[in-house]
């Protein structure tokens, strides 16, 4: 049953855990929609042919309708809407509440193709490798507008967004070749902003993974981090010094010298290499200059992951 | 003697204070923009018959998709209704003789057509690539001519705040003696309903473009990352205009079914209070429900919970108005003409198309059909589907009322047909695209999507042909139709109380008037009694204090709707 309407209604395989239950949820709204507008014209026209104006008809008095007909269809829609805003929205928690054990994949949109960083620091291909059956977090920005890491087969798109980060996440069931496809709209090569996701079984991901020499985003990050100078006010051991400690800094409530309190999430430490001023925590002097333009989106992503290594529980 | 040509003269018309002149002035430039943006789509869906760029290039369709949803939005559907139909049909159904402020009326067109005429400039002269949405960073860093539009689209937006100003002043206080707030005809109530949303959403839109003009112009860092801007601040201020601005393009649309619906199956409406209530209440909850054109672009879980839920209640609202009028026609005595096919048409896309939005409410969902053709599909139903079947149904239904004539009633049937099905034909095909995983605003695609847009592209085609057929003998029923008589269709609704083609000042000074707009007899025995002509249900002169001496259904007037 679930195969006949996929394929009645035109949808693409279902490679990802999530797939098949959305799919699902969506048939039972189209479903009902098929079923409510057939039966709304239908009424509509019985209606028009049993009342249309006949000259000379016999008197009939017809009363209007009874209300509770109408107040049983509005509670009964209202019904309805509200049963699949439970389920929908409760799919959509699971979709955005990644497992910690997830694999992280950051992914940086640009004018128009999407780069990879995996967790050994390799950036080099063009094609998304992920293991089957493990869940994969993708961690995306973008370098100049907005764009929208879309693939179909696992039901899921977010936007990569410059200047902030967001994550989504999946665990692929099907191993396979799927489109990576970019839908949010960004100028003349928004349509030839195609990619591919290519789900490996563990062993082939690992033979891949492995044919790399071994070095990990964090250590990549680390290197980074010396090589431009961040740990000369930065310490790695959690005493403050002219600039906040990178230990145990990573998803901690810092407050700012605004007074605002704010997670130093992805998002707040990318743009606090890129535009230090903007957020600047309290108690450290305004002396950190802007790394906008000497890091990359991989460079930037690798110091992030570096600092989340630095992450204290 | 009628407004047409009394005064005449051209001068006469240019600077006229009549409303039903401006409204015409409004109908006719607003059919012009329909052409215009249609043509653009045109080309685009011929261009999209092939997975490549074999008829135009990604820029130049970029440009095209551009332009025609800047021209379908802002030059046709915001104003067609109220501005076109609005202006010429709320004085005459509250029996005022012109709104409340006939010179700002004027300058409304004016102001209307001075940005639209730079609209069209920036279009032509260069080019825009960003989309309707304008979204910055790509929009404050394009080099077309984003700001010029965005300055066009700000223009417009005054002309949209006077319009909206001088209808509510006008209902507020131009109603008749003898016409309360329960009598008043629900069209008048959905053009009550936009004009609320007119004036408290349009300003932000025009701030937010301002904004994005000054973005690109001074890099001021309000939405551009690179100056510390933010861009997701520009989603929810542009959403926070544009998602109430479905509801100015539907809310006029659901009055004209409401309105043709009574008057062809003779029949008061089911439920008065449900059509206003859910009239206001789409008006009201319209305006918290922005968010969800952003469920997949880094919001809060919450806000996304949040936001689904008043999407739901939202659409709860349309649903009530279809139930209501779908009952309006039990038992009515119902005359088949081609107004009412087209609300039969309105009916089907618009349940479906508004079911289709619940399906993109539900949030898991929208992360799949979001940004895809599913959407386009969605909202093509909703705002082509719906508001285009309504304008043309209103074209049809208050054509002899406007020109004293009768259109060719077998061409007006082929006409909706032809509109129908092709509207059908063309945008089916694109929800199992979007299903499919087709993004929206792509210039080429992958192959296997090439069957269904080779259809949708049949469909269009065959719409366009709709289109033009319903052009053409609209104007030779204008030029020579019979004449149509003063109240061809048997209505009650006040409107049709002054003759037809209305006089410049519409009704005798002084008139009072008796009953509602819908006082169609529940009864057959009644419907012999008396359906009387519109002349004779006019109650011009009548003394005031003297109501029984009108001529009409011996009935309490107060009593003649349902409790609101």
């Amino acid at each position: 049953m679930n195969e006949l309407l996929r394929r009645a209604l035109g949808l693409p395989p279902q490679a990802s855990s999530d797939a098949r239950s959305i799919d699902l949820l969506h048939y039972s709204v189209i479903g009902a929609a098929f079923v409510v507008a057939f039966l709304a014209f239908a009424i509509a026209g019985l209606f028009l042919v049993r009342y249309r104006e006949r000259p000379g008809a016999a008197a009939r008095r017809r009363p209007q309708p009874p209300r509770w007909i109408e107040g049983g269809l509005i509670a009964g829609t209202l019904t309805a809407f509200l049963a699949w805003w439970v389920v929908g929205f409760s799919q959509y928690r699971e979709l955005r509440a990644a497992p910690d054990d997830a694999l992280r994949i950051h992914v940086v949109g640009k004018e128009w193709m999407w780069e990879y960083v995996y967790p050994d620091g390799a950036t080099a291909d063009t094609d998304l490798r992920v293991p089957l059956g493990r869940p994969v977090e993708l961690v995306l920005t973008s370098r100049d507008v907005i764009h929208s890491f879309y693939v179909p087969a696992f039901r899921l798109k977010e936007d990569a967004v410059p200047g902030r980060v967001t994550t989504m996440w999946f665990t692929a069931t099907r191993p396979g070749t799927y489109d990576v496809l970019c839908a949010e709209y960004c100028g003349a090569g928004h349509s030839r902003m195609r990619g591919r996701v290519i789900v490996l079984p563990p062993d082939d991901y690992a033979r891949w993974s492995g044919a790399r020499p071994a070095a990990d985003l964090a250590s990549t990050g680390k290197d980074l981090a010396v090589r431009h100078g961040c740990l000369r006010c930065h310490t790695v051991d959690g005493t403050p010094h002219l600039a906040p400690s990178f230990r145990g800094l990573y998803h901690s409530e810092v407050v700012l010298s605004d007074g605002r309190r704010v997670v130093a999430d992805e998002a707040y430490l990318t743009e606090s290499m890129m535009d230090p001023q903007a957020a600047l925590v309290a108690g450290f002097p305004p002396i950190m200059p802007s790394y906008q333009g000497e890091l990359g989106g991989p460079d930037a992503a690798a110091i992030v992951e570096y600092l989340r290594s630095l992450r204290t529980p | 003697m009628s407004f047409w040509n009394e005064p005449a003269g051209v001068r006469s018309w240019l600077f006229t204070h009549d409303h039903k002149r401006v409204g015409v002035m409004f109908l006719a430039t607003v059919t012009l923009f329909m052409a215009l943006g249609g043509a653009f789509a045109l080309v685009l869906r011929l261009s999209l018959v092939t997975p490549g760029n074999a008829l135009v290039d990604a820029d130049t369709y970029d440009r095209l998709f551009t332009a025609h949803g800047v021209v379908m939005v802002w030059l046709f559907m915001i104003p067609a209704i109220p501005s076109g139909l609005g202006n010429i049909f709320v004085p005459l159904m509250i029996g005022a003789r012109d709104v409340a402020f006939p010179r700002l009326n004027l300058a409304s067109y004016w102001v209307f057509v001075a940005g639209a005429l730079i609209v069209v400039t920036a279009l032509l002269w260069g080019g825009v690539d960003t989309g309707w949405t304008f979204y910055p960073p790509y929009s404050t860093s394009t080099r077309s001519a984003a700001t010029i539009a965005a300055i066009g689209v700000f223009v417009t937006g005054v002309s949209s705040i006077m319009t909206g100003l001088n209808f509510i002043a006008t209902i507020h206080t131009m109603r008749v003696a003898g016409l309360g707030w329960r009598q008043l005809p629900l069209f008048v109530w959905a053009i009550y309903g936009t004009a609320i949303i007119l004036v408290l959403a349009t300003p932000v839109l025009g701030l937010t473009l301002l904004l994005v003009a000054a973005d690109h112009v001074w890099r001021l860092g309000l939405f551009d990352p690179i100056t510390g801007g933010d861009p997701v601040l520009f989603e929810h201020l542009f959403w926070f205009y544009s998602h109430p601005a479905v509801y100015i393009m539907i809310l006029p649309s659901m009055g004209v079914v409401s309105e043709v619906v009574s008057t062809f199956t003779h029949r008061r409406s089911s439920s008065y209070g449900a059509i206003v209530i859910s009239t206001i209440g789409i008006a009201v909850v319209g305006f918290l429900t922005w968010g969800h054109h952003m469920f997949v672009a880094g919001m809060s879980t919450f806000d996304v919970g949040l936001f689904g839920l008043l999407s739901m209640l939202v659409a709860i609202f349309s649903a009530i108005k279809v139930f209501t009028w779908i009952s309006t026609m039990y038992g009515g005595t119902i005359t088949l003409a081609t107004p009412l096919f087209y609300v039969f048409t309105f009916i089907f896309l618009f349940v479906f198309g508004g079911m289709s939005g619940v399906a993109v409410a539900t949030t898991s969902l929208d992360v799949h059909w979001h940004d895809t053709y599913f959407v386009v599909a969605h909202f093509h139903f909703i705002m082509v589907g719906a508001t285009m079947t309504a304008f043309l149904a209103a074209l049809h239904y208050w054509f002899p009322k406007l020109t004293g004539r009768m259109y060719s009633e077998a061409w007006a049937r082929l006409g909706c047909a032809a509109v129908s099905v092709g509207f059908v034909v063309t945008f089916t095909p694109q929800f199992l695209l979007g299903n499919g995983g087709m993004p929206r605003r792509y210039a080429t695609y992958p192959a296997h999507f090439q069957a269904l847009h080779v259809v949708s592209t049949c469909g269009a085609v065959m719409l366009a042909g709709g289109m033009l057929l319903t052009l053409a003998y609209l104007v030779v029923g204008v030029v020579r139709g019979p004449r149509a008589g003063d109240d061809p269709w048997r209505s009650r609704s006040f409107e049709w109380r002054s003759p037809s083609p209305p006089p410049p000042d519409n009704f005798p000074a002084g008139v009072v008037w008796v009953g509602g707009p819908y006082d169609y007899p529940d009864t057959e025995a009644d419907a012999e009694l008396a359906l009387p002509a519109a002349a004779e249900a006019v109650v011009y002169g009548a003394a005031p204090g003297a109501p029984g001496s009108s001529v009409g259904l011996d009935r309490d007037p107060g009593s003649a709707e349902g409790e609101p």
